[in-house]
């Protein structure tokens, strides 16, 4: 047969099956844009940190100190010809409006020098840029500072000890990822007038930054060059933080592994809708077996009505994935419209086109290999049905059969491989559907064969057909409960996680935990801020010192030795440390090993276990630390967990009272203050200490909640679409029974039962179907929650069996309408045109 | 005398039925001459429409053997089963079996697509022509009457010039008029295309217009007869 007769016959098949195509292209399209749209908006993400990556660091490489960065680095970097550098020194702070009523604001403080920023722009209002407007007594700042300050452009601030003129706003600009840009506004100021406000005094926790940029091409090469070069010219190296921007991308790292998770998310509607392709074509096939056996005994062969078929579940296919893709890259569109904020950088819109190719073929793949096994089932068309209706079924072909499943587990399983970043992601996503899917199937037959036994005697005749009608020949109740139910289990898990860890956060807060924490306060200032704090009726007031201090060498082995070891300290180990001493630890500390200030002989030092063993140390280890330049040698004679929930001042590192006698230290206090009280408090200390930075813990949470938020509202738009895509399977299985229906309603009108009644036989089986998938499904949902809760977020929470009830419920409800929207033209049937 | 077209060996038929097997037909032998028209007679449920489709190779029998144009249909495989159709067998059946989703031109044009011929369109339209349905191309089966439907089904039988005619009860669906009408288009094609034509019915006044007449009963052959 000719390529155009095939192409010919197809078309003309298609004629009359608009309801067929409408769901399989629903089932096929809400997935494809699930997986479209997820992959389209990493992309462009991704993007953005490609074509930004420069603007989000400012420079094409930083190099970051908590100390003032060593002149062995300026001296090296004064020999590369015409390289670039601007520096910043950046502290958090309260900025404050004096008066009688004094107004005061959390703010990150940037200092700058030279052009910055090197690339990317700061665009100030009035314009002009930043070295327009810095000078020696004005700032420049963002103009979430002064809505909270209350003030305009041309007012003034104190910015530590100096009053400072605002003389433009600010937007854009480097390092806006990260926490602290979500928690404070930023100021903008000359290092000279920084200089003078005090704020780098003593024990300030300052962050220096230089940035640079070479001149010529910044390719990858020569910035690790430079890198190497320097790490090589100063000898304190391990204390600093290159950061070259190629390598951004902590927040990029995050990007692709919640794009791992998230698309396994995407490809389970998508797979949904796989099960849906698997009942419309099924319902099709099992439609067409008079016309197949027809086009058999006119002599096509099955593998030509095979070839036909597939041709055209191959275009079903790619219209559902087509529109499905339409829809798919609407999304960055959309979340750039509405929700710009959830995004780290500005997303790049450009047709996303590995996404969209992303997308269909998965979603052609995916709905052809669904298709198969319900295809397979042409071979079993007799083509002696058309003399006799009743002709047998040919033998099924094992091999086929157990072929197309294998071909659908492995197509499910690359789907999986392809949209997870990791394939044991992808091992655990297709056992875990293949699980699910086996539990939920099993559970539907357990449902047919309780509705075939139902017994008969004292039930309303209503209730015993309609359970009846559950097992009747093509009710298609094993795909709908599965489908459902898989649905069901999604959104009810992401709900359960999402409620139960908002709870943990808030209800981990005792009643006495401190709801404000002020940190850097000099020794002169600690009576004053205590004095402030009992005016405004504070409790649970506690106050421990902070020493800040470098670890230098860990048993006699130094921290740059150390350094070169695999796998040991990092981080950990050449950042600045901030120790406390202790005579005694808070309940929310408990020895683990070794015992607290044992040892009169020496001085200790006990570690949170956890530190411990990132630094690679035990109870006998000995550390030796360089405070502000002092060396002072501490022995770990304790390890202890900390239940770091309660919020309570709790250290890594804390040391016996007196061995760090003569250090240079900060306090650090925290207290409960009442939440009318927490501005007043603020205000006050802004205006008596000011380099004392306030921390309000319910100002925190509150960003913390926001952002979860935003994060859960994400999960539950992909959890809908596994839902939308359990019900376009319902509605398509209600549909392709329709004309079965039709007979039916109008048998049980013409033997008396009125409309009412066949809405109750209709509810009965609906809400039935419904209610077992959500009871499979809210069961499901319950065990993966208390998995992950329990194991991997390693919270004690308690799961509410109330969710099992209302997901049945709800899912029964749901069901119920949709089938009985779905019966609607079926429901106004009159007897005789169905019946002549 | 030329080799027969259609010839059966001992052909039974069983099926399973309650846990029982149930012959329905048993020892058939039966030779048809090319060029013949052979009616089968009997009452519901001796097996004719049964013996029809194994003839076909639609079916497959118990026992015995089925051979067209001296080929055995049981060594044949489905493909090579709808392959040998294609070329050689039309069938009429008792319920027209059009297909619905396709206008009487396409129904008709359907075989000549499958063999491949050239100008199928236009043949197919003067084959509708033929049995006097020219005006009627562009309808769909639920638009025409019984009996222009099963016009359209003998167009579509006769339309690949098929060297074996099968018809199941042909005007067992439609009123004794149109019946004859039809009986009498699809005897009128067999005549001009020479094809044998094997029919299967109950009626009386129907297997009369066949040159040789089979009885079955209960599965078996009875009596054979042949018009004088």
């Amino acid at each position: 047969m000719k390529p155009s007769t095939y192409v010919r016959w197809m078309l003309r098949d298609s004629r009359g099956a608009r309801g067929r195509m409408v769901y399989f292209t629903i089932c096929l399209a809400v997935g494809v844009a699930a997986v479209v749209g997820t992959a389209a908006l990493a992309d462009g993400i991704d993007r953005g940190f490609d074509q930004e990556s420069r603007a989000i660091l400012g420079a094409d490489l930083t190099v970051d100190a908590k100390r003032p960065l060593p002149a062995e680095l300026d001296a090296a970097l004064t020999t590369i010809d015409g390289l670039e550098r601007s520096d910043t020194v950046e502290t958090m702070s309260m900025v404050l409006v004096p008066g009688t009523k004094a107004r005061s604001r959390l703010t990150r403080v940037f200092a700058v020098r030279g052009s910055y920023p090197l690339y990317g722009e700061i665009v100030t209002e009035p314009r002009g840029g930043l070295e327009a407007h810095l000078g020696p007594d004005t700032v420049v700042v963002e103009i979430d500072l002064l809505t909270a300050l209350g003030i305009a452009v041309g007012d003034s601030v104190r910015v530590g000890t100096q009053m400072l003129r605002v003389a433009a706003t600010a937007t854009g600009g480097p390092q806006q990822t990260g926490f602290t840009s979500f928690l404070a506004p930023r100021l903008y100021v000359s290092q000279e007038a920084f200089a003078r406000t005090g704020l780098l005094g003593f024990g300030s926790r300052v962050q220096y930054r230089a940035l640079l940029r070479l001149p010529g091409p910044p390719t990858r090469e020569r910035i690790d060059r430079l890198v190497e070069r320097l790490e090589a010219a100063v000898p304190d190296a391990a204390y600093l933080d290159f950061d070259p921007y190629h390598q951004i991308g902590r927040g990029r790292r995050w990007i692709q592994r919640m794009e791992g998770f998230v698309g396994l998310a995407a490809l389970l509607s998508l797979v949904i809708g796989g099960i849906g392709v698997a009942l419309i074509v099924r319902a099709w096939i099992a439609g067409r077996t008079r016309a197949m056996a027809v086009m058999r005994a006119l002599g096509v062969t099955p593998t030509q009505i095979l070839v036909l078929s597939l041709g055209h579940t191959l275009l079903l296919a790619l219209a559902g994935s087509a529109v499905g893709a339409v829809l798919g890259c609407l999304l960055p569109v959309a979340v750039r419209t509405w929700a710009p904020s959830l995004l780290p950088v500005e997303i790049v819109s450009v047709i996303p086109v590995g996404a969209v190719l992303r997308g269909v073929g998965l979603g052609v793949g995916l709905s052809l290999a669904f298709a198969l096994p319900a295809l397979s089932a042409i071979w079993r068309v007799s083509p002696a049905r058309v003399l006799r209706s009743d002709a047998d079924p040919l033998p099924p072909q094992r091999l086929v059969q157990v072929a197309s499943a294998v071909f659908l587990v492995g197509a499910v399983f690359a789907a999986a491989v392809v949209q997870a970043d990791q394939t044991r992601h992808a091992v655990w996503f297709t056992g875990g559907f293949v699980l699910l899917i086996g539990l939920l199937y099993l559970a539907a037959r357990g449902l047919l064969a309780f509705a075939r036994r139902v017994p008969r005697r004292r039930l309303s005749p209503y209730l015993v057909h309609g359970i009846t009608a559950l097992a009747r020949p093509g009710a298609g109740t094993v795909g709908a409960v599965v489908a459902l139910g898989l649905g069901t289990m999604v959104i009810t898990g992401i709900a359960l996680v999402e409620t139960r860890l908002r709870e943990a956060i808030l209800a981990n807060l005792p009643s006495t935990a401190p709801s404000v924490f002020l940190i850097d306060i000099q020794p002169a200032q600690r009576e004053a801020v205590r004095a402030e704090l009992e005016e405004v009726g504070a409790r649970e007031i506690d106050e421990v010192p902070v020493v800040m201090a470098r670890i230098a060498a860990i048993d006699g082995t130094s921290v740059a030795e150390i350094a070169q070891e695999e796998g040991r300290g990092g981080w950990s180990l050449t950042r600045e440390q901030r120790l406390t001493w202790r005579k005694e630890l808070t309940p929310d500390n408990e020895i683990t090993a070794g015992a607290l200030w044992s040892d009169p002989e020496r001085k200790e030092l006990s570690i949170e276990a956890g530190f411990a063993k990132r630094l690679g140390v035990d109870v006998g280890s000995r550390i030796e630390f360089d405070v502000q330049g002092v060396s002072v040698t501490l022995h770990v004679t304790s390890l202890r967990t900390v239940e770091w929930q309660s919020l309570s001042l709790n250290f890594f590192l804390v040391a016996e009272p007196g061995a760090l006698q003569g250090a240079p230290a900060l306090y650090l206090t925290s207290a409960l203050v009442p939440e009318a009280q927490e501005q007043v408090l603020q205000d006050q200390l802004a205006a008596a200490v000011p380099n004392v930075t306030v921390l309000r813990v319910r100002a925190v949470l509150d960003q913390v909640m926001a952002l979860l938020e935003r994060i859960a509202l994400g999960l539950r738009i992909l959890g809908a679409f596994t839902v939308l895509a359990g019900l376009a399977i319902l509605a398509g299985s209600v549909s392709a029974s329709v004309l079965h229906r039709r007979r039916e309603v109008a048998l049980l009108k013409s033997l008396g039962v009125t409309r009412g009644g066949v809405v109750r036989l209709f509810l009965t089986e609906y809400g039935l179907c419904g209610a077992l998938a959500g009871l499979v499904g809210g069961g499901g949902a319950l065990l993966l929650a208390w998995t992950w809760l329990e194991h991997i977020a390693d919270l004690d929470v308690s799961l509410p069996w109330l969710a099992l009830p209302t997901a049945m419920l709800g899912t029964a409800i749901l069901t119920a309408v949709c089938g009985l929207a779905a019966n609607y033209r079926a429901l106004r049937v009159r007897p005789r045109e169905v019946l002549r | 005398m030329s080799a027969p077209i259609l010839e059966c060996r001992g052909v039974g038929k069983h099926l399973p039925s309650g846990g029982r097997d149930l012959t329905i037909l048993e020892g058939i032998d039966l030779v048809v001459p090319r060029g013949d028209f052979v009616a089968i007679l009997g009452p519901s449920g001796s097996g004719k429409s049964t013996l029809l489709g194994l003839m076909a190779g639609l079916d497959r029998p118990s026992s015995g053997s089925v051979l067209l144009e001296g080929r055995a249909l049981e060594d044949l495989n489905e493909d090579a089963l709808a392959r040998m159709r294609r070329r050689r067998v039309g069938f009429v059946f008792q319920d027209f079996q059009l297909l619905g989703n396709l206008t009487a031109r396409e129904n008709v044009s359907l075989p000549l697509e499958l063999t491949g011929v050239d100008q199928a369109w236009e043949r197919a339209g003067d084959m509708l022509e033929r049995v006097g349905l020219g005006a009627r191309t562009h309808h769909y089966p639920s638009q025409l009457s019984g009996g222009e439907q099963q016009r359209v089904a003998l167009a579509r039988a006769f339309a690949p010039e098929p060297a074996l005619l099968l018809a199941d009860e042909p005007t067992g669906n439609l009123d004794a008029k149109t019946g004859r009408a039809a009986l009498d288009l699809l005897v009128g094609l067999r005549e001009s295309a020479g094809a044998t034509l094997v029919l299967v019915t109950h009626d009386d006044q129907v297997a009369a217009r066949a040159q040789r007449r089979v009885h079955l009963e209960a599965g078996r052959i009875v009596r054979e007869d042949a018009r004088a």
